[in-house]
């Protein structure tokens, strides 16, 4: 995990203030975590029922990534969970923030982060496509 | 990204290390390594992260460990930036020209919410004083301390606040927080106007320093020193053409309110149409009062209250706080007539492509852009859409815009404004531009 880049690019989300958690993820699965030790707040208190929504989300995701979905978030409880898809995949970039955060700077780091994260896994890809 | 044509030369370079002292060098070095000479003067702009992660005295020491002393340096904490290397809402900018046309100064003036005028005056006598004029234009550059939310009993004002102490007290309170202990609202219109008054031919261009929009603290840069509560400028003489245009992307309603009772020299309105002005204010944009709380913001800035100057401007101003039937605004509403403005994310962009269009300038050497943080935070990651406007339009020449609490603009001899929710760009190019 140390080593691995994307888990560097969650570790430097997971410093800001107001990123509760974040993880890259898919239905039912987890790709990338950071500790959940360094997660913030209550989060861990409701992580179950955010966990549970988020599989639910993941269904819609899995629908219209291929027809461009983007981003979807929802608010729960004092939490709200923002989705940023990777293009034409089911895997998405997964944020928790508190509902009275600055919504709109947040979103500026989580573009920089799906936009980092696509960019180690399109190097991933190239390498394992070499070597193969 | 640099820019080196002739003698002129501008560049721009930015770091995203979290510790202050590294992301000062880093910064530092990739800013001024771009160009061939020493630099003239350098921007300094950080998001407020440094603040827990070394201070911004350590990221100010950072940027002096590589800078060639007695650069002339200005800045401050702003709530995100863009450039030709992307957009941030962390990290920190600069930007930086080498040009032997042009004669630079630096000024500061303290305690501004104590003393606005002796503050503007103090800064712009450093900077008269200072300054050779052998050259036709002049531009003053500055940033000043944003608003701060002051401290009721320990803990921080909040935005809104129906019922108790706070709501009702809230408004007297804020008046003195301002005056005595320097938090509260910035007054920079008031320090703008002293500003102008005192450095009369002057094109001045600034905003207001600001941290991620939570309106608790925020710092302003010269040279080794870091402020607060203090205005800082940076006086270019120079013959370098430069251009400016503003834009805000906000459409009159229609919807105009009386204002017949206010407070705090017109920074807080008490009632409209000789009812409390929250109710006739959020009853007007269908929003029910129990229904708000602090991410009020997000939706208030789609709908800021405006009034026109004798000049023609219509200046936009955002909702500072909610205080029961009280409304604080950042800056003093001067006139006795203010109109509901309304905007969407489409016509926030469009207002980008109006500024640049209006331009005469079509290729500039340099670029700096000054825009509300408001725009930051309703636009969110749609800023990357602006980025690509200015990409378009800048092409491989350097820019930078910062994201800032408030905006102000003179023209020489023309009356001051301070905005928000506003775009505001200022471009350059040497003598061999040919339009």
């Amino acid at each position: 995990m140390r080593d691995d880049p994307i888990a560097e690019v969650l570790d430097d989300l997971l410093k800001l203030d107001d990123v509760l958690a974040c993880m890259v993820a898919r239905c039912n699965m987890i790709s990338v975590m950071p500790d959940n030790d360094k997660f913030k707040g209550d989060v861990m208190q409701i992580w179950d029922i955010i966990h549970r929504a988020m599989d639910d989300v993941f269904g819609v995701i899995r629908e219209y990534s291929q027809a461009g979905l983007g981003e979807i978030d929802f608010r729960l409880q004092d939490c709200e969970v923002l989705f940023y898809v990777f293009p034409d995949t089911e895997s998405a970039l997964v944020a928790i923030i508190p509902a009275l955060s600055n919504k709109g700077l947040i979103e500026v780091e989580m573009e920089n982060a799906r936009r980092d994260i696509l960019r180690i896994m399109d190097e991933q890809e190239k390498k394992r496509l070499v070597t193969a | 990204m640099g820019c080196k044509i002739a003698e002129f030369q501008a560049a721009v370079g930015m770091s995203r290390k979290w510790d202050a002292r590294e992301a000062g060098r880093e910064v530092a070095r990739n800013t001024i390594g771009k160009l061939d000479r020493p630099p003239t003067f350098v921007l300094l702009f950080s998001t407020i992260h440094y603040k827990d992660h070394g201070g911004f005295q350590e990221l100010l020491n950072g940027v002096w460990d590589v800078l060639p002393k007695d650069t002339p340096l200005v800045g401050g904490t702003v709530a995100g930036f863009l450039n030709n290397y992307g957009c941030f809402t962390r990290g920190a900018a600069a930007l930086t020209v080498s040009y032997p046309n042009m004669d630079v100064a630096v000024g500061i003036g303290k305690n501004t919410r104590k003393n606005p005028k002796k503050a503007a005056e103090k800064c712009a006598q450093e900077i008269i004083k200072k300054q050779n004029r052998s050259f036709v234009n002049n531009i003053l550059l500055n940033m000043l301390p944003g608003p701060e939310r002051p401290s009721f009993f320990g803990k921080d004002l909040p935005i809104v606040s129906n019922q108790g102490l706070i709501a009702s007290l809230g408004p007297k309170y804020l008046e003195m927080s301002v005056k005595y202990l320097q938090k509260g609202q910035g007054l920079e219109e008031d320090v703008i106007k002293y500003l102008a008054a005192s450095i009369q031919d002057y094109i001045i261009f600034g905003g207001s320093s600001a941290d991620s929009n939570d309106l608790i603290a925020n710092y302003q840069f010269m040279n080794e020193e870091v402020s607060k509560n203090s205005l800082v400028a940076l006086g270019l003489n120079t013959d370098l053409k430069v251009n400016f245009a503003h834009s805000d992307g906000l459409k009159p309603t229609g919807i105009k309110f009386k204002i017949t009772k206010k407070a705090q020299d017109s920074r807080i309105i008490k009632e409209l149409d000789g009812k409390s002005a929250a109710d006739t204010f959020f009853g007007e944009i269908g929003i029910p009062r129990e229904y708000l709380d602090d991410r009020i913001l997000r939706t208030t800035f789609f709908y800021p209250l405006g009034f026109k100057t004798n000049d023609g401007y219509m200046c936009p101003n955002t909702i500072g706080a909610v205080l029961k039937d009280s409304i604080a605004f950042n800056y003093s509403i001067e006139s006795d007539e203010i109109e509901l403005l309304t905007t969407s994310g489409r016509m926030l962009l469009a207002a980008v492509d109006e500024a640049i269009n209006s331009l005469q300038i079509k290729k500039p050497k340099v670029g700096l852009i000054i825009s509300c943080l408001a725009r930051l935070e309703t636009l969110g990651a749609n800023i990357f859409k602006v980025r690509d406007k200015l990409i378009s339009y800048f092409q491989e020449a350097p820019f930078l815009l910062i994201y800032s609490c408030g905006e102000n603009i003179r023209f020489p001899n023309e009356e001051s404004h301070h905005f928000n929710e506003t775009f505001n760009i200022l471009v350059g190019t040497d003598n061999s531009y040919s339009s």
